[in-house]
């Protein structure tokens, strides 16, 4: 090939887009076209075309980053709501000076502590004897 | 006079023989990170155990058996002991802060310090001893007992050993803050109550 020789020009016989236009008399001319090279479209295989991909694309981030906004909002509404009663019981733990009331109402609540444990019913003596093993 | 020498002796020795045949032998802490081999030999060396061959025999025939019912044992006492030490953790916060509070109420907290930090001491203990109870437990369950029953039986005896002792202790924590530490809180709240004037 020389270099200033167009390739159009080599080519003798340049494939045509239909086949029919080369062989009218063929028996099958709807199948032909499927075996040439150019006879597919441009867009895609499945005929939907590539604006709409990308559209769908375009269109399939967005909710996904709404959905994402919406989740994110939600957390902060959640920590939100668990911060007020951390900050309550930060000032309830505030150490304030003895007060009478206040110690005898601890005192009473140490005696509910102890009160609520059963030694006898936890304790059982027969729990390790070898009767209960059966030894 | 002879004859009450001899009554005076008789009795020194019943009470002799009487005190070492109550005595509990005390299980000592094993090392932290023991296996259980070492474990086993430390409670053989402590129990001592010599078994009768007819006990040795009716022992490993029903020793199975038996580790069954300790490990439904180990599964009952676990949140028992998991309880309680809850509870006496409750209990050392509310005088924690009472001492800070009478502190700043310019209370002389010096006793109730010291009651305080005996009550810790004692809750130390029963953690300790439930500890040991548990691992004991484990290794009751574990040991191949028709293999070792000497074994076996030193670690039931240590087992119950520590039962009793988590019951000393339970009932001593008790009677320390109800008649301790509680009656020096009532001292405080008694300083604390604002005096009345007959007029």
């Amino acid at each position: 090939m020389y270099p200033n020789q167009e390739p159009q020009q080599i080519a003798p016989n340049p494939v045509p887009n239909n086949m029919e236009e080369f062989n009218p008399n063929l028996t099958r001319p709807t199948l032909i076209p499927n075996f040439t090279p150019n006879s597919s479209p441009s867009s895609s295989k499945t005929g939907i075309p590539k604006k709409m991909i990308i559209i769908g694309a375009i269109i399939g981030v967005a909710i996904l980053a709404m959905i994402i906004i919406v989740v994110i909002s939600m957390g902060k509404k959640k920590d939100t709501s668990t911060e007020k009663p951390q900050t309550f019981t930060e000032q309830s733990l505030v150490p304030a000076p003895a007060t009478s009331l206040g110690l005898q109402q601890t005192n009473t609540s140490i005696g509910q502590d102890l009160n609520s444990l059963d030694n006898a019913k936890d304790f059982n003596t027969t729990k390790l004897d070898d009767k209960t093993l059966g030894l | 006079m002879k004859q009450g020498l001899v009554f005076l002796a008789s009795v020194f020795m019943l009470v002799i023989i009487t005190g070492s045949a109550l005595a509990v032998i005390a299980p000592s802490t094993p090392p932290t990170g023991s296996t259980f081999d070492q474990r086993l030999v430390l409670r053989k060396s402590e129990q001592k155990i010599t078994l009768d061959p007819k006990v040795q025999e009716r022992l490993i025939q029903k020793c199975r058996a038996a580790q069954a019912v300790i490990t439904t044992l180990i599964h009952d006492t676990e949140p028992i002991i998991n309880e309680r030490n809850s509870i006496y953790q409750k209990i050392d916060a509310k005088l924690w802060v009472m001492v800070g509070q009478l502190k700043l109420a310019n209370k002389d907290t010096f006793k109730f310090e010291q009651q305080h930090t005996e009550y810790v001491k004692k809750i130390a203990a029963f953690q300790t001893t439930g500890a040991n109870f548990r691992q004991t437990l484990d290794d009751l369950a574990v040991i191949n007992c028709q293999a070792d029953i000497i074994g076996f039986k030193a670690l039931l005896e240590t087992a119950r050993t520590y039962y009793t002792e988590l019951y000393n202790q339970t009932a001593d924590n008790n009677n320390y803050v109800l008649n301790t530490v509680k009656p020096t809180i009532d001292d405080f709240v008694t300083q604390l109550t604002p005096k009345t004037n007959p007029n």
